[in-house]
């Protein structure tokens, strides 16, 4: 520990007692709202989609609740307080670059094309537009797979941030708030997960904002920070250092190969996300001045505040902490943005900053997790055994939500996956490579086919896998992320593409459905 | 000796926050002049 610069604390009763308290607030709010949709649903159909009568302002807020995850509101300030500017590459700097085009590509065609094709979920959405059960079968099993791998990371940070905050063990923290999180979903369904996403999303907005800005504030503006991080270290101020990490070539805050990555890995994940597409499946018909508004709430909530969070925040926390926080072994730069909210704002925006993280994995995961359920029951079950009744399917689900729920709880507790940051960029780029073609693209094309979709989903899974291998698992690495997202992008563009124009396109029939010749 | 400040960092970090929050207005502006209600 280095004594110039201010010490990790000791959890005091102020921070434990504020905290508990927040997080009980939110869940009150969660059981609330997954109350007061109960009443919205009255068959299985609506229970996944609502009545697709949700307006801009639920929709945008819940955009922006879904993208902004654990890893957003923590892991992107943990990286830029750990290796300094050349961090916010990777931390985030581009989510508005993602989100945004989310909005103006897949917000009003997903909604379209589902209602036209009566579909429920974005795996029916692709197989009725492709006329493919085949193909909405293996979408549902990849999107399955890297939702899972994806879920896995969520609690984490959530976890440990509230065992070094509030000295109590993460079992009770965790353990009621998946319960709760089961609750609302089975509750509210689509509707009620909506509703506590939106909120989660307008709450982080407000925390992320007022955090930001604060620190900027209390750190003494840009130039103070500049001096403070160049005394410390002038390495901390570069836009690239060739120096981090110390292995692999093409890493993405190491190199112009990973540099110029990174807004394809953001504008491919956040237009492809299906836990964003969904978004919209329950969304009405948006006139054009609701379609501004949804825009500009999206603008408002995942630009000013993740853009702090995924750069200065963690500029400011090294210029108050040094290498600090480092210093602890368990935890380490993951402290980076609940010790920010403690340094400048006290007991009091620490416990806003931790039932925002709370929230944020909460909101993410629901959101996934609701997803994964639905790829087993509606794409997979349901599809095949249509007689299945549906109280069978509702229970089945009520199973399958706690099941997906559980298991990132359980991993969280007993073996925390290392790298979180990395380790979700893997599966959120192969989610994003697969699914921004497979699905966004494919409502603007319609010489895309089938055999072009499943090419897609059938490399991008099996080369994200042999990525986690060769890019994570062996030693040294064979390659950089960097390097993997080029051959993620271009290999699925290449398949979707040249697939498709070899292979016969859907029948006239869905065609001049989706795209009706304009007037 | 003190090291020399460098701002430069900043001001790619202002461009890329101005440029996509104009990037988003502007192209906002362009999905709806083809609105058709």
């Amino acid at each position: 520990m280095n004594p110039q610069y201010l010490q990790i604390p000791q959890p005091t009763p102020a921070m434990t007692i504020t905290s508990i308290i927040g997080v009980i607030a939110l869940l009150v709010v969660a059981v609330f709202l997954g109350i007061m949709a109960r009443g919205k649903w009255k068959s299985f159909d609506e229970y996944l989609i609502g009545r697709r009568d949700i307006g801009p302002w639920v929709t945008g807020l819940a955009l922006t609740g879904s993208a902004i995850s654990g890893w957003a509101f923590c892991g992107s300030t943990a990286v830029v307080y750990k290796v300094g500017f050349a961090g916010m590459w990777f931390a985030g700097i581009w989510t508005l670059v993602g989100n945004i085009p989310c909005v103006w590509l897949a917000a009003t065609k997903t909604r379209e094309f589902a209602a036209k094709l009566g579909a429920a979920t974005v795996c029916e959405t692709v197989g009725r537009r492709f006329e493919s059960k085949a193909l909405q079968t293996l979408v549902a099993a990849s999107m399955l797979f890297f939702l899972f791998m994806y879920s896995v990371g969520q609690l984490k940070a959530a976890g440990g941030v509230w065992y070094a905050v509030t000295g109590l063990p993460p079992f009770w923290c965790l353990g009621i708030s998946i319960f709760i999180a089961w609750l609302f979903i089975i509750l509210g369904g689509y509707m009620g997960t909506q509703w506590f996403i939106a909120v989660k999303g307008a709450f982080l907005g407000f925390v992320g904002a007022l955090i930001g800005v604060w620190a900027l504030i209390y750190a003494g503006g840009f130039g103070e920070i500049t001096k403070e991080l160049t005394a410390q270290s002038p390495k901390l101020m570069n836009l690239i250092d060739p120096t981090l990490p110390k292995v692999g070539m093409t890493q993405l805050f190491s190199s112009y190969v990973g540099i110029l990555a990174t807004p394809v890995i953001f504008f491919t994940m956040l237009v492809g996300f299906p836990h964003n597409v969904s978004r919209f499946l329950g969304m009405k018909k948006l006139s054009k001045k609701e379609f501004i508004l949804l825009c500009f709430v999206v603008w408002l909530t995942a630009g000013i505040p993740v853009m702090l969070d995924c750069s200065s925040n963690g500029l400011v926390t090294r210029v108050i902490f040094g290498t600090n926080l480092l210093a602890n072994k368990q935890w380490g730069a993951d402290l980076a943005a609940p010790m920010l909210s403690w340094a400048i704002g006290g007991s009091g925006l620490l416990a806003m900053y931790l039932t925002g993280l709370v929230g944020a994995a909460l909101g993410t995961l629901s959101a996934m997790v609701f997803i994964m359920s639905a790829n087993v029951t509606r794409d997979i079950v349901k599809l095949w055994r249509p007689a299945t009744s549906d109280k069978s399917m509702f229970y089945l689900g009520y199973f399958l939500i706690a099941l997906f729920l559980f298991l990132p709880f359980f991993w969280t507790l007993k073996r925390p996956p290392e790298l979180l940051a990395v380790f979700m960029g893997l599966a959120g780029m192969g989610l994003g490579a697969i699914f921004f073609f497979v699905n966004v693209f494919s409502y603007y094309w319609k010489r895309a086919t089938k055999w072009g979709a499943i090419f897609t989903v059938v490399f991008g899974t099996i080369a994200t896998m042999w990525g986690g291998w060769a890019v994570l698992g062996r030693t040294p690495p064979l390659l950089g992320m960097g390097t993997m997202e080029w051959i993620l992008v271009g290999g699925c563009a290449f398949l979707y593409f040249v697939g498709s124009l070899l292979t016969k396109p859907p029948s006239e029939k869905t065609i001049s459905l989706l795209f009706p010749a304009k007037k | 000796m003190q090291p020399e400040l460098s701002m430069f960092s900043w001001y790619v970090w202002g461009f890329l926050i101005i440029g996509t929050f104009l990037g988003t207005l502007i192209g906002t502006w362009l999905i709806v002049r083809r609105w058709e209600e």
